[in-house]
């Protein structure tokens, strides 16, 4: 049977990620980024829906990234697209912390 | 030094060119053929580009061709290229397939805009379905895109059919559009859609396509399979007229016709114009044997035996039949090179298979089309003989042909 316990990631310390900020890790073939937020931390796949670009090399305004390629917007909370080009919502993963670790839910 | 080369050199200096190209409108007779260097120059095929052809207008497709938000056509125009797109509002715009960065085309070819962006290839910058730059890619945070969206071109819309003008200072079109509403809108073109479209490039100038387009004298000789089903000015013409109105008028139809084509134009205005023609006797539309091909158009209820053109400007001349409809535009590429565009509609409910068949719908026109390339381009080899002369043209038949290049001409002179 295929394994489906949620595996938390050890990522970075909470110190790693400042405010309004954006942390990138890979896992196995996975490239995710961790957003620090006013309200949390959120963390969405790295890659854009639409074309190949790092999500973490855009521009993290109000609970948004903007995708630095060619613009896509999507809401970091939800992943869902809040602008085109891209059509489909990035991928979403848990986040909390454990005293100063953050941890990710793969 | 042959003679086009003589011309290429007197041509090359602004001063002399005026006094060359009078010189040959000069030498021109009356209801002759053009002079070879209308058919061969360079610099006088510039002139028609930009002098001549620019303020009018082009058929660039049927609405139907962009069914969905983002559906976008890419019309290429001698150096230019438009995108005609349909927005998110339904509205078909057209912009300039110019990338406002550093100029690069953006879209090759027709298709669709994926999240609704006009993305250029060469640098990601990108664009909204109403032209404006929503992204550009590593600028400034504060670089204001406002300035920077898609130059918008003028466009209309009449009867489904999608014009666009290259012109900043286009004709007026409020001619063109009465004429089509009162031709092709009795066909229903506004609720046609496009079976097929397919389009043959003449290795030859567009004077030549054009003047071969205007007159029917080369149909018997060039087009057996068309004239079997169309009338051709015959003595038993004006009975078969007759007929087509009588059995349009039981319908209570009547299609207006209008002649303010070629330098009848009205001031200011496109060319505008339309005719009836009858078909052969007992023939219902254009195809092999004149059999109907698919569902009547428009307020059709049946047969007249005959069919509308409408013509809008010099370039696009539109045929309905009851059944179908065709558009055919004619678009210069290059001195050497026009392309051909044939769009076939019909009624927009018809289904393929079981309304029509699509090969049976395009055979006549395929096969028309494809004969007329022949010709044209066997013209323009003619033409570039250094044993042209021009000849006389043939009256009345080839009437048309001669206001086409008459309106040529003057339009050529008034652009000198």
């Amino acid at each position: 049977m295929e394994q489906t316990d949620t595996v938390w990631i050890d990522v970075c310390s909470v110190d790693d990620i400042d405010e309004g900020g954006m942390h990138e890790f890979q896992h196995e073939e996975r490239r995710i980024v961790i957003y620090r937020l006013e309200d949390g931390l959120f963390a969405t796949d790295n890659v854009c829906t639409h074309e190949f670009a790092l999500l973490s090399e855009g521009w993290l305004e109000n609970g948004t990234i903007e995708c630095p390629l060619h613009g896509a917007l999507f809401n970091v909370k939800t992943g869902q697209v809040e602008r085109g080009p891209a059509e489909c919502a990035l991928k979403t993963y848990a986040v909390r912390t454990e005293g100063e670790r953050v941890l990710c839910s793969i | 030094m042959n003679e086009i080369t003589k011309i290429e050199q007197a041509l090359s200096s602004d001063a002399n060119a005026k006094a060359s190209i009078g010189s040959l409108l000069d030498k021109q007779r009356k209801n002759y053929g053009l002079q070879p260097e209308f058919y061969l120059s360079d610099h006088i095929y510039r002139l028609d580009i930009e002098k001549v052809l620019m303020p009018h207008w082009q058929c660039v497709n049927h609405v139907s061709a962009i069914p969905n938000a983002g559906d976008y056509i890419v019309f290429d125009y001698d150096r230019e290229s438009v995108i005609v797109v349909r927005d998110a509002d339904n509205e078909i715009r057209s912009f300039a397939n110019v990338c406002r960065h550093r100029g690069s085309r953006i879209c090759e070819t027709s298709g669709h805009a994926r999240g609704g962006m006009l993305i250029c290839p060469y640098h990601a910058w990108s664009y909204g379905l109403d032209g404006s730059l929503a992204h550009a890619r590593m600028m400034p945070r504060d670089f204001d895109k406002q300035g920077f969206g898609l130059k918008p071109l003028p466009t209309k819309v009449v009867q489904g059919l999608i014009f666009v003008s290259l012109s900043d200072t286009p004709l007026a079109f409020d001619d063109c559009e009465e004429n089509i509403n009162a031709t092709l809108g009795i066909y229903g073109w506004a609720n046609a859609k496009v079976a097929y479209q397919s389009s043959v490039v003449f290795s030859a100038n567009w004077k030549l396509a054009l003047e071969n387009q205007v007159e029917c004298y080369h149909c018997a000789p060039s087009h057996p399979e068309f004239s079997v089903v169309h009338g051709q000015s015959t003595a038993t013409e004006k009975k078969l007229i007759a007929e087509m109105n009588a059995k349009a008028a039981a319908q209570g139809i009547r299609v207006e016709t209008r002649d303010h084509w070629a330098l009848a134009a009205l001031d200011g205005q496109e060319q505008a114009y339309s005719n009836r023609y009858p078909m052969t006797a007992n023939a219902c539309t254009a195809s092999k044997d004149g059999s109907p091909l698919a569902p009547l158009m428009g307020k059709f209820q049946s047969y007249d035996n005959g069919m509308a053109v409408c013509y809008i400007g010099p370039m696009n001349h539109c045929l309905s039949y009851g059944d179908y409809g065709a558009i055919f535009r004619y678009t210069p590429k290059s001195l050497f090179e026009t392309e051909l565009a044939v769009i076939w509609l019909v009624r927009g409910d018809a289904v393929e298979g079981k309304d029509y068949d699509r090969d049976e719908l395009t055979w006549m026109w395929r096969v028309t089309a494809g004969a007329d390339k022949k010709i044209v381009e066997d013209n323009q080899r003619g033409v570039s003989s250094r044993f042209y002369t021009p000849g006389p043209y043939a009256l009345p038949i080839e009437e048309k042909t001669v206001r086409f290049t008459e309106w040529y001409m003057s339009s050529l002179a008034n652009a000198l």
